[in-house]
């Protein structure tokens, strides 16, 4: 099959390029629907068709209605026809038995040049004449949107797939509530001492009891970068299935006060957040630039962060930070203090991922690489 | 397109709907679907896919696959998952304690069965959908409520279409591709990988025309005039919520719509319709929390 016969490819490459996760077995999936007749009366019901096969959530919906007005408007017609009238050519699948060779109630007026390929298609067999038949046509119709370009919001360096599928990590699992599941090996051992079985013995299913705190330093040098610390937690709370997490906010460091929301409003002791969390093993993920944003140095900051840190430190076993600022930002700066009072690493897929494997207590040595 | 459409086997119309006895003796109810959610319907039967379903609580999400199932004269299956549920369970369970209680009697008496490890598998939903020769329409319902790696370990089976019973090692492939509807209150989100093997369709809050066919559809004898008003008034409350609560919080739904209107239909007509211009009449069918109580009883209160 050579790339220019495909019916809809634009459409499927523009939505890809936008950040749609499709594959060639979604591709073939409208291929086969359009066979089958889906979606083929109108442009409407076409975009529906595509729609139920590729969208698969309310921001992609959005994102698909945009697509499909730069990619079909005016070739909307025209494409159609083709849609069916390649059909005919693929080799793998039966042939539907009629074919309407005229165009269908939905699409007006066809160009008579389109007109003309269609006889051609209908009556010749060779691929190849037929694709150099239609091949003037299509580059006509590539050209006047070539220009134009999708606007998608993952533009930072790492993308809402990619921290859910870190989170997903962050597990402890834990045997908890009612013992629901049946423990054959004690179950066995227990038939082994009594001699019979008098009793199956049973256990609490495991569940995730993984728990964040999430300190997010905000306001200040930070703004640019509240929306990404933004994702991070929705992705913690949405999709990472965690057993809770808890977060708070600072500016550059926290003092005497944590507070509960980004415009730092409502305000609660530290000593008083830490109390409450009494579990050791609760994740600390601290996520601030460490004055590496604005490029300063700052002794009585590091002095403030260290306090804070070795406060951390008594009643945490994992910590790790996250720094929005890329690596060769850090030198020079107060951030590089920082990185040495504790494991610090910069916002991207690589630097979550081993965040948290911090904090799950898996390795306590990762460090980033200064230039 | 119709020639063409004709060589689908199956394709289901929303157009059948049950006769009145099947209603009082089933439990069978009326379901009056869009036509866009047909078409994924039909398509999802075509492809061969399971059909993922999201909207607002209320707005038949659940009842669409036993609908599907009644029009198409299919045996229907339910699976619903629950915060612990395994992938394993929706296909068969394994009664090994059955099994050891079986083989410590059987050392004195003469139970023989236990050394068939196959009698003590159970089907379950897609197990027994898999087994039977007709295609079965199987609901799973709020996936999302499961652990994470639920839907995950759903995908080979599904994909696939069999499953391998790990106690006796049997391997089932099922007779005929099952007509799988999902649903999900989109609590969590669901893994990528198994969106991409799902199509999905998201169901709209119907229009207020439509709301009349639906109560009606559920109450047949019901008086235009009163089906119209308790609509009405219906489409009222939930514009003001929506006013007050945008996309985010819950709003009335067309079952507690059904529910409301069971009770107004109850009384005399001409009381309830004096009752529909006043205050909001049984405000408990519709509001359910303390918040929408004090605004929305008070809103009509200060209008009069």
């Amino acid at each position: 099959m050579i790339a220019h016969e495909l019916p809809l490819l634009k459409l499927f490459n523009e939505l890809r390029e936008a950040g749609l996760p499709l594959g060639i077995d979604e591709y073939q999936l409208l291929l086969r629907s359009l066979q089958a007749g889906f979606g083929i009366s109108d442009l409407a019901s076409l975009a529906r068709l595509c729609r139920t096969l590729w969208v698969k959530s309310q921001g992609d919906f959005l994102l698909f209605n945009n697509c499909f007005e730069q990619v079909m408007p005016q070739e909307g017609s025209s494409k159609m026809t083709f849609t069916l009238q390649e059909t005919e050519f693929e080799p793998a699948e039966k042939k539907p038995t009629a074919l309407p060779s005229k165009p269908l109630a939905g699409a007006s007026t066809p160009t008579p040049a389109l007109t003309m390929t269609s006889e051609v298609i209908t009556k010749t067999t060779d691929e190849i004449r037929v694709v150099q038949s239609i091949l003037p046509i299509h580059s006509q119709e590539e050209e006047p949107s070539s220009d134009h370009f999708t606007l998608t919001d993952e533009y930072f360096p790492i993308t809402r797939r990619q921290m859910k599928q870190s989170w997903r990590y962050m597990r402890r699992p834990i045997r908890e509530g009612a013992p629901t599941e049946l423990d054959v090996e004690a179950t066995v051992s227990e038939v082994g001492r009594q001699g019979m079985l008098l009793e199956p013995v049973l256990r609490a299913p495991r569940i995730n009891r993984a728990e964040v705190l999430i300190l997010i330093d905000s306001g200040g040098s930070m703004v640019p970068f509240h929306e990404l610390s933004r994702r991070l937690v929705e992705t913690a709370l949405r999709g990472g299935r965690l057993g809770s997490v808890h977060i708070y906010y600072f500016h550059n460091c926290p003092t005497r006060y944590l507070y509960f929301d980004s415009t730092r409003v409502e305000a609660r002791p530290i000593e008083d957040v830490l109390n409450e969390l009494r579990n050791k093993r609760i994740g600390v993920l601290i996520i601030s630039d460490a004055g590496a944003a604005r490029g300063g140095y700052s002794q009585d900051r590091i002095a403030l962060t260290e306090d804070f840190l070795d406060q951390l430190k008594e009643q945490f076993l994992y910590i790790a930070w996250l720094n929005p600022m890329p690596v060769s930002r850090w030198t020079g700066t107060t951030a590089e203090e920082v990185m040495h009072l504790m494991p610090m690493l910069e916002m991207s897929r690589q630097g979550v991922d081993d965040a948290i494997r911090i904090l799950r207590g898996r390795s306590t040595h990762v460090k980033a690489q200064l230039p | 397109m119709n020639i063409i459409r004709k060589s689908i086997a199956l394709e289901y119309e929303g157009k059948k709907q049950p006769t009145p006895e099947e209603i009082e003796n089933y439990g069978l109810l009326p379901y009056l679907p869009e036509d866009d959610l047909v078409e994924a319907v039909n398509l999802a039967i075509y492809l061969e896919r399971p059909l993922l379903i999201k909207g607002e609580p209320g707005c038949g999400k659940t009842r669409l696959a036993a609908a599907v199932a009644y029009e198409l004269g299919l045996p229907y299956e339910s699976w619903h998952v629950k915060s612990i549920s395994r992938a394993r369970e929706g296909f068969y369970t394994y009664d090994a304690v059955g099994r050891l209680r079986d083989a410590q009697t059987a050392a004195g008496t003469r139970i023989v069965g236990f050394h068939n490890p196959s009698r003590y598998v159970r089907w379950e939903p897609l197990g027994r959908a898999f087994l039977n020769s007709q295609r079965t329409v199987v609901l799973i319902d709020e996936i999302d409520k499961a652990d994470i790696d639920f839907p995950n370990d759903l995908l080979l089976e599904l994909d696939e279409k069999q499953f391998v019973v790990q106690e006796t090692g049997q391997v089932i492939q099922a007779r005929e591709a099952p007509i799988i509807f999902i649903t999900s209150n989109d609590e969590k989100d669901l893994p990528d990988a198994f969106l991409r093997r799902c199509l999905f369709h998201y169901i709209k809050f119907p229009t207020p025309e439509r709301l009349v066919e639906i109560v009606w559809a559920h109450f047949p004898d019901a008086p235009e005039k009163l089906v119209k008003q308790a609509v009405k008034r219906f489409q009222e409350l939930r514009d003001e919520m929506y006013l007050y609560k945008g996309d985010a919080g819950k709003k009335v739904s067309t079952s507690e719509l059904i529910d409301w209107f069971r009770v107004l239909k109850s009384k005399r007509e001409d009381e309830s319709l004096k009752k529909l211009r006043g205050k909001l009449p049984f405000p408990s069918v519709l509001l359910k929390s303390w918040d929408d109580h004090l605004r929305y009883l008070k809103e009509k209160e200060t209008e009069e």
